[in-house]
């Protein structure tokens, strides 16, 4: 039974009373050994504020579906698709290992499910976007499985079905590997280099403002998402 | 610099000075206004003040539009030039009275938020509340249209209700107007697209009050019905609401080829045919080109009531936090005497009876569902069913085969073939035991499970070397002449006769080949530590990498994606323990009964959703499946130790 089979069971009765065009994010989360400390509590503190600033707009709140994939050498649904109106971050707590490409095609998966979802109950979507943090190697990929990875990513944003963000936290003396990352990113968006917690905060709550993008007004049909400024700290 | 540090001016002179900061948007700021409870100013960011902004607000404070006395519609207009310097920044307006619970329109129109709105505000939102909220949008614009302004970006936080249901338009320095006198045309180039024409879906420079008919149709629709009126199932290729505009995929107007789901339509019937008409003139691509009905028609319209859509039976949201509002400044509304409301609707007619979904729409939903459930619960028993028959019918084969080996087995081992005992003990499998074969072999003490499939009768066949000569018994006569490879010798014969030559002692070790000539064998390779890969070789010529698993439990992976197993080594049915040393090649053959398929899996090459499927091709043929098999239970050695037979690294 492949993972599809469990979530993208949707509720019909969500869909009805909540009709509004949906952004799904995923965000996919390394809560392997190396991200103990001082960086999960940054991530745990930076999804309340990504709770509040999603829930701080009355359509932004309605129109987000937000999940979370946390992963160590295997990825697990922290959280399947809720709507912000009743989005509450989990703690991310820290286990052992780092898979990559298992994540990532969990995260593909759900967002295809959803998706689903939305085209069987009528309702309107965005692009999908995915936030991918690291701070390590993918040590339990093989050369074979990243390259699966990239290609369906690939592929998938040739669709302009997801955007895909992949930041790596570096840190004096241990930098993130983004040389795989840059393997695994696509071409035209490659992978951002966090070098302390304020930008990894910041990195989040721009995440929120990308989502609240959909709620504004535009000067034309394509939804511009903001700035990355948090690289300013 | 914060506002306070700043010298504020109206275009009189007077000065202003913020106050408390209500909220901040991407372009500005909103404060109270010390000194005047009634008003807020909006400041913009600095470099952040729109073009034209002094232009604009002088021909806005000249020519406003206001509200008549008592009226259940409300707007924000400027009513002073914040100046900075000479230079304009930002502008006064009339505060909406906090009392009041304004919200953004959206709070009310969509079901989930409305649950909150319903809880905060003590009072039950119904049909008519809504048709009055849409009745005052209705006079809201068009007296905006009447002062010549075209409000461009209409969407559901530029409008706000209050707990009496009346309508604020707010965010009106934005309106677009042409000016006589200066010979221009001020637009506004902001949007949402979903609340866009579709004539103005690519191009927001150029709209007019047709345009904004457009929104507030759509504003309306969302009132009446809980949905945005381009609402349609099964559009991969039209997923935005911009796209769906751009096709007109209304479904009410184009029922063959688009679907709505099920409540849209059940909305859709409840309303008047006023409504209807009006709604097909805005979204019917018909109806493109033509003058879209005005704010005067909606009115006539919204007279009369949609009959009530059955509410949700969702319990109200409880622990929704209440979010801050963005600035919402508001007309000063004096004390107002108790007026009766503008609008008063009429008492409702016999309505024509939301009947249960006529037979226009029957829940086509609900019968294809169940349909296909019976059809497919029917398959799966007779699947099923079928699945035991057979399986019952192999075991009883089987149990057959099995009484018969050891009967020939008890004959052997009396006669003096001690030696195979060991043999026969170490493959335990389910299905018949091994039985002493072949003629002696220095290399190949060979055991052999005959396939359950084969058509190779079980009983005795005469071996090459034995003399077979039966008269010597009355023993059944053998049965025909064919020769499966894995032949019983003559020692399957119950005669205890000194003709029999005793099979050899085998020696098992786990690293000897038990079965030489199998048709498929194993050549792995190592990719990376502790992982293997195998890689099929059929009939001598190697396929594609296909990854089997060799299951050490210690390292079993059960991963949903694939399913990369980290062998780090094999256990052989007598319990020895092979470590696979990485950069060796392995080869492995193993010799089982198939008993059941499902106990094979091949995996098919490369894929991270390896298709489970019995490799039953290999239950054809007469020599034993020599395939790696994989325990169905990783957790429970046995089924593993069972099987395989043998493994030895490749010289």
């Amino acid at each position: 039974m492949s993972m599809q089979d469990s979530v993208g069971v949707y509720d019909t009765a969500e869909f009805a009373d909540n009709p509004e065009a949906r952004c799904s994010i995923v965000l996919i989360l390394d809560t392997s050994g190396s991200m103990s400390g001082q960086k999960i509590n940054t991530v745990n503190q930076a999804l309340v504020k990504f709770r509040d600033i999603i829930q701080g707009d009355s359509v932004t709140s309605l129109r987000a579906d937000v999940a979370i994939v946390a992963f160590d050498h295997e990825p697990r649904l922290a959280l399947d698709f809720t709507n912000g109106t009743d989005f509450q971050p989990p703690m991310l707590g820290i286990t052992g290992g780092t898979n990559y490409s298992k994540a990532i095609n969990l995260a593909l998966d759900i967002i295809e499910a959803r998706k689903q979802s939305y085209r069987d109950s009528g309702v309107a979507y965005y692009r999908s976007l995915a936030y991918f943090l690291t701070d390590g190697y993918p040590e339990h990929d093989t050369p074979g499985d990243l390259a699966q990875a990239s290609a369906r990513l690939a592929e998938m944003e040739d669709n302009r079905g997801v955007a895909f963000f992949f930041l790596g936290i570096s840190e004096e003396g241990l930098p993130a590997d983004l040389t795989e990352l840059a393997k695994l990113a696509p071409d035209h968006r490659p992978p951002v280099e966090l070098t302390n917690m304020e930008q990894l905060d910041g990195s989040i709550q721009w995440l929120s403002r990308s989502v609240a993008a959909v709620s504004q007004s535009q000067p034309g049909e394509n939804i511009r998402l903001p700035e990355p400024d948090y690289l300013d700290f | 610099m914060p506002p306070s540090n700043r010298r504020f001016q109206d275009e009189a002179g007077n000065r202003i000075v913020p106050g408390e900061k209500l909220g901040e948007g991407g372009e500005g700021a909103v404060y109270l206004v010390e000194g005047d409870p009634g008003s807020v100013v909006k400041i913009w960011h600095p470099g952040r003040t729109p073009q034209d902004a002094d232009a604009k607000l002088r021909h806005l404070l000249r020519n406003p539009v206001e509200p008549d006395l008592g009226a259940t519609w409300q707007i924000t207009w400027p009513q002073h030039l914040v100046q900075e310097n000479g230079v304009t920044v930002g502008y006064t307006m009339p505060l909406l009275d906090p009392s009041a619970s304004w919200e953004p329109i959206v709070e009310y129109y969509n079901r989930r938020a409305a649950q909150a709105t319903e809880q905060e505000q003590g009072r039950e939102l119904r049909v008519d509340d809504r048709v009055r909220m849409a009745t005052n949008l209705a006079l809201g614009f068009r007296a905006v249209h009447a002062a010549g302004y075209v409000i461009g970006d209409v969407n559901e936080k530029n409008v706000e209700v209050n707990r009496q249901n009346d309508i604020a338009m707010v965010d009106c320095d934005s309106y677009g107007f042409t000016d006589p006198a200066a010979g221009r045309t001020f637009a506004n180039n902001m949007g949402r697209p979903e609340f866009q024409a579709p004539e103005a879906q690519d191009d927001y420079t150029n709209r007019s009050q047709n345009h904004d008919r457009f929104g507030l149709a759509v504003i309306i629709f969302h009132l009446l019905t809980g949905f945005h009126p381009y609402t349609v199932v099964n559009q991969p290729d039209h997923p935005q609401p911009g796209d769906r505009i751009n096709a007109w995929l209304f479904p009410p107007s184009n029922r063959m080829m688009v679907e709505a789901p099920a409540p849209y339509d059940k909305a859709w019937d409840a309303l008047t045919e006023g409504q209807k008409e009006l709604f097909e003139r805005c979204f019917d691509w018909q109806y493109q080109g033509q003058p879209r009905p005005t704010p005067g028609e909606w009115l006539e319209a919204l007279q009369e009531m949609p009959s009530d859509v059955a509410p949700t039976s969702q319990p109200p949201l409880i622990n929704r936090p209440v979010a801050p509002q963005p600035p919402s400044a508001g007309y000063r509304s004096p004390p107002r005497p108790p007026t009766p409301p503008a609008y008063r609707p009429r008492p409702p007619t016999p309505a024509p009876q939301a009947t249960p979904a006529p037979a226009a729409t029957p829940p086509r939903r609900g019968i294809r569902w169940r349909t296909v459930l019976i059809g497919a619960a029917a398959l799966f028993i007779a699947y099923v069913s079928c699945s035991l028959v057979v399986m019952a019918f192999e075991e009883w084969r089987d149990f057959r085969k099995q009484r018969e080996y050891a009967r020939l087995y008890q004959a052997a081992t009396a006669s003096g073939a001690a030696g195979s005992a060991p043999i026969i003990a170490a493959t335990s499998s389910p299905g018949p035991t091994g039985e002493p074969t072949r003629p002696p072999s220095p290399t190949l003490p060979v055991v052999a499970n005959v396939s359950a499939g084969t058509a190779a009768p079980p009983t005795a066949v005469p071996a090459p070397t034995s003399s077979p000569t039966p008269a010597a018994t009355g023993t059944p006569a053998p049965a025909p002449t064919q020769t499966p490879t894995p032949v019983l010798a003559a020692t399957a014969r119950p005669t205890p006769t000194a003709a029999l030559p005793p099979p050899p002692a085998p020696t098992l070790t786990p690293v000897e080949w038990l079965y030489p000539n199998a048709t498929h064998s194993i050549v792995s390779e190592t990719v990376r530590g502790e992982e293997v890969r195998l890689q099929g070789c059929y009939l001598g010529k190697p396929t594609s990498a296909r990854r089997f698993r060799l299951a050490s439990w210690n390292a079993w992976d059960p991963g949903l994606y694939g399913n990369r197993l980290k062998f780090i080594k094999i256990i052989t049915n007598n319990g020895a323990q092979i470590p696979l040393e990485p950069g060796l090649c392995y080869e492995a053959k193993v010799v089982k009964h198939v008993d059941s398929p499902e106990e094979y899996v091949c995996l098919d090459k490369d894929t991270d959703y390896p298709e489970r499927y019995p490799c039953d091709n290999f239950r054809e043929h007469e020599v034993i499946p020599t395939f790696l098999l994989y325990p169905d239970n990783p957790d429970d050695p046995e089924t593993f130790t069972k099987n395989l037979v043998s493994i030895r690294a490749r010289p």
